[in-house]
């Protein structure tokens, strides 16, 4: 039933990652891959409030499975790769992109636990 | 010049949730293979073999028919969705939490120098004839 849960959820997650993803990407129209940038802190930060509420159950279990679907590990890999092969400036952005992610993550996800815990 | 597919939004986001489903469901599979230990390896693997499939996949994704199908279908559902951004930083926060730093450091270069590599090698060889 959880199982059942967390992969319907994914989907539904997957759903709304292409959909907000494509509106910010063509909305800002920059050289960065701010769709997949802006989607994936926002669901680290939304990981990191259900983590430190400390809740369980299948509530929680569809939620999570919901914002694994919603992010992406790949689609960020692969855009580094290729604006590495551009070659020039595409190298920094490269860089800064698989960098600043890491680091907006990382401190999304604590400020959601945080926030997540005086809930 | 060939005609070009197009698709309307709404097919392309139905197609995503598909693919969704079936990368979300291979995830879990995978997850439950895994026995619960200090390191988060089924992420790792997880994560790890997305990006080399995506790597590899997108390349002919893109150079056949149908293409925005094909790549909302296989890259931007199933790949994507098996693949996970959220659950890699809540295990990097929670490894910084326990003060795991040989594991936290592991893992964050694992991840992060792994899936550049293979998605790099992926999409070489992705790219060949």
């Amino acid at each position: 039933m959880t199982a059942v849960a967390v992969v319907v959820a994914g989907g539904i997650g997957a759903g709304v990652r292409f959909l907000a993803g494509s509106a910010i990407q063509e909305r800002l129209r920059t050289e960065l891959p701010w769709g997949t940038a802006v989607v994936n802190t926002f669901g680290a930060f939304a990981l990191g409030v259900v983590a430190g509420t400390g809740f369980d159950g299948l509530a929680t279990d569809a939620v999570v499975g919901l914002l694994a679907g919603f992010t992406t590990y790949s689609t960020w890999m692969i855009e580094c790769v290729h604006l590495w092969l551009e070659g020039g400036d595409g190298r920094r952005r490269s860089v800064v992109n698989l960098v600043g992610l890491l680091a907006a993550g990382v401190v999304a996800v604590a400020l959601g636990h945080l926030l997540g815990s005086v809930l | 010049m060939p005609p070009v597919a197009t698709a309307p939004r709404h097919h392309l986001a139905a197609l995503v949730v598909v693919g969704g489903f079936l990368g979300s469901a291979t995830r879990v599979g995978l997850t439950a293979l895994f026995p619960a230990a200090g390191f988060p390896w089924a992420t790792l693997v997880v994560n790890l073999t997305g990006s080399a499939a995506v790597g590899w996949t997108l390349p002919t994704l893109h150079s056949r028919s149908r293409r925005r199908r094909r790549v909302a279908f296989g890259a931007v559902g199933v790949a994507a969705a098996y693949t996970t951004f959220s659950t890699f930083t809540l295990d990097t926060f929670e490894l910084i939490m326990s003060r795991s730093w040989a594991a936290v450091t592991a893992y964050a270069l694992l991840s992060i120098g792994g899936g550049v590599a293979v998605a790099s090698v992926g999409h070489r060889l992705g790219e060949r004839p």
